[in-house]
């Protein structure tokens, strides 16, 4: 598949004509920061590395409504099926979605409701050139020019952006947009800001040493040290682009109501709790080392070694009391 | 001596002294504006404190906790349980009143280590300005934050221009309560504590309903105000209900602004007015509005600020034959 190319000035042209077929999305401004949001007129990015919320929204929303039941049947809700392209979403962010597929559509079950907006979503990731300090994602399998999660891998170039599909779905959009073909070179070259940050990003740990070290000091006091300040609330798994877990509740009125699933997080003391008042895990440290635990044993151990936590930094920067993942991993490795 | 020196000094000596088990302070965090709650177990350990104008929520809540689990441990024997100490900002010791005043421990159960206080930044306030990813460093002198930002540029920002909301109207500079107060004192600012309350209510009611929605719009649930808040420490909170559920699970506005209602009618009459639920939510809700307009009602009404003297009784759990009837619900 050959890279295109468009004028940087022509980029809101190129979405609105996108827009025909896909509702567009990119980051703006919102009151608490970077956020996604439909692309009305101009897209603006000058400043922009990460949103605040994650864009695991697009697949996995906070809360959706499973079934519809009015006291003697049930059916199943409606799942939206908009067709939507996210520009100017992060590798990071990009990759956490795709390894929510290992989750919700895997080779033993596939979950509706996800499956249609995973199909129907186009993921545009535009590589960085300035990462964060609180930027880990060298140290945790992906990078600023990480392909992982991108349909399509959009490079910033002097005047230009630099478009390389990367899955049939990216090349879809592109090969009929009237873009301009580019050669390898001129690839290359638009490419080379980011993988320079990427040469500069040296990673905190051997990654395959750091899944195998959290893991041995499963028993170890540690986890206490590092959770003894923990709030218990739900900050870094709902901040967190790559945490997918949720509950599922209940509600109506004489028999008519719904059933829907929310965001649920680890930290909180009721997620484990059982109905005979037990709970398992009964203090915030047992809590912790299981969220550090899945990102970086649990899950790569199930799926090819592919690490759960893509090292973005949210957790980092949005923890109330500062505990900070890249903390507990080092200090798991000693 | 600095107060920071000061602070670590007096915690060394409750600690070495033996009448201490266990102290709770602030650490240098990882990352620039967070200083960081870290339990202290032995002298030697008080090097590690930090007194900077950075705050991760505040440290009474830990004071209740520790002392809730100790007293459900098997082996805890209260004859020989020694003292919780802890480095307490005024809003921090106003928080620890009013768990004496709801039985939660005993004046006897704590060493307090008051610092008299000029006020946190919030780190949010900062963010309106220099994005969370955009910080590389950050330097405080002489009342103002140097920023060093990712692009390169710098940039200077005032304490006045960050600091929290509930600093910035703090009339309560000293500690209500402490063994020892460190730090030359602090004057309070002329300002009117309640004059966001009063802001709020000069408001049409449509204003201020829609004020909440589009606040509320922005929550997504997390929970961080809740559990960064020394007052909330309800073992099961309404919120968590699940069998049947209380109040809707969902990011709704409607079920935020039950979750929110229901957070605010709990903290009536018991808001510290901390700031630790503003610092600690991540989409930078203005939190702490209404609960000031509660505050000012209380104050209105029965005259009452919350957490100033162990001994004044709590109005909403006190009966008076001249109470005022708009106190009835």
């Amino acid at each position: 598949m050959p890279a295109y190319k468009i004028g940087k000035g022509k980029l809101d042209e190129f979405l609105a004509g996108i827009k025909k077929h896909y509702a567009v999305y990119a980051p703006a401004r919102g009151p608490e920061g970077w956020r996604f949001a439909p692309v009305e007129g101009q897209v603006e990015l000058d400043g922009y590395l990460l949103t605040r919320l994650s864009a695991k929204e697009f697949v996995t929303p906070i809360y959706e409504t499973l079934i519809r039941f009015d006291g003697r049947t049930g059916e199943p809700a409606r799942t939206e099926n908009e067709k939507r392209l996210i520009f100017g979403i992060r590798p990071c962010d990009a990759r956490a979605v795709r390894l929510f597929d290992s989750v919700f559509a895997n080779e033993s079950y596939v979950d509706p409701a996800y499956k249609a907006r995973r199909s129907n979503t186009v993921s545009v990731v535009t590589a960085c050139t300035e990462p964060a300090p609180t930027c880990f994602c060298t140290s945790t399998g992906g990078g600023p020019v990480d392909e992982f999660g991108a349909d399509v891998m959009a490079y910033e170039a002097e005047s230009d952006w630099v478009l390389k599909p990367v899955t049939d779905k990216g090349e879809e959009v592109l090969k009929d947009a009237g873009l301009t073909e580019v050669a390898d070179d001129e690839l290359k070259k638009a490419a080379a800001p980011a993988e320079k940050a990427t040469a500069e990003m040296k990673p905190l740990w051997d990654i395959t040493e750091a899944q195998v070290a959290v893991k041995d000091r499963f028993g170890d006091g540690l986890w206490k040290e590092l959770a003894d300040r923990c709030l218990g609330c739900g900050v870094c798994t709902f901040v967190c682009p790559s945490c997918s877990c949720f509950d599922v509740s209940d509600e109506g009125k004489r028999g008519r109501g719904r059933r829907y699933r929310f965001w649920d997080g680890c930290m909180f003391p009721i997620f484990t709790l059982h109905a005979s008042g037990h709970n398992p895990r009964e203090s915030q440290a047992p809590r912790y080392r299981q969220r550090v635990l899945h990102k970086f044993n649990y899950f790569p151990e199930r799926n090819d070694a592919l690490n759960l936590c893509v090292g973005c930094g949210r957790c980092v920067v949005d923890c109330p009391v500062n505990i900070d993942i890249r903390e507990a991993v080092a200090l798991a490795l000693g | 001596m600095d107060i920071n020196e000061s602070i670590k000094k007096e915690i060394a000596k409750v600690l070495a002294s033996g009448d201490a088990e266990k102290a709770i302070g602030y650490e240098a965090g990882t990352i620039p504006l967070a200083s960081r709650p870290v339990f202290i177990r032995g002298p030697e350990d008080a090097e590690r404190l930090v007194w900077e104008p950075y705050r991760s929520g505040g440290l009474a809540r830990y004071v209740q906790q520790y002392i809730r689990d100790r007293r459900r441990d098997r082996d805890f024997d209260a004859a020989e349980a020694k003292k919780v100490a802890v480095v307490a900002r005024p809003c921090d010791a106003r928080a620890i009143v009013n768990y004496i005043k709801e039985k939660q421990f005993t004046r006897d159960d704590i060493y307090v280590v008051g610092v008299n206080c000029e006020g946190v930044i919030d780190r949010n306030k900062v963010y309106e300005r220099v994005g969370p990813y955009d910080i590389k460093g950050v330097e405080f002198a002489d009342a103002s934050l140097l920023i060093s930002q990712r692009s390169g540029d710098e940039v200077k920002l005032t304490l006045e221009d960050v600091l929290a909301s509930a600093c910035a109207r703090c009339v309560h500079r000293t500690p209500p309560l402490a063994d020892i107060v460190i730090g030359g004192e602090v004057t309070a600012p002329d300002v009117d504590p309640y004059a966001v309350a009063a802001e709020h209510e000069a408001k049409l009611v449509d204003e201020r309903w829609s004020w909440f929605a589009e606040e509320m719009e922005r929550c997504i649930r997390c929970r961080a105000c809740r559990q960064a808040c020394p007052m909330c420490y309800c073992e099961t909170c309404f919120a968590d209900q699940t069998n049947p559920p209380w109040i809707g699970q969902t990011a709704l506005t409607v079920d935020s602004m039950g979750f929110h209602v229901g957070r605010l009618f709990h903290m009536a009459g018991r808001c510290v007015d901390c700031g630790a639920c503003e610092a600690a939510c991540p989409v930078d809700i203005p939190l702490t509005v209404l609960n000031r307009k509660l505050d000012k009602l209380v104050c209105e009404l029965y005259g009452y600020e919350a957490g100033l003297d162990v001994e004044e009784k709590a109005p909403l759990s006190t009966y008076n034959p001249d109470d005022p009837d708009e106190g009835f619900m």
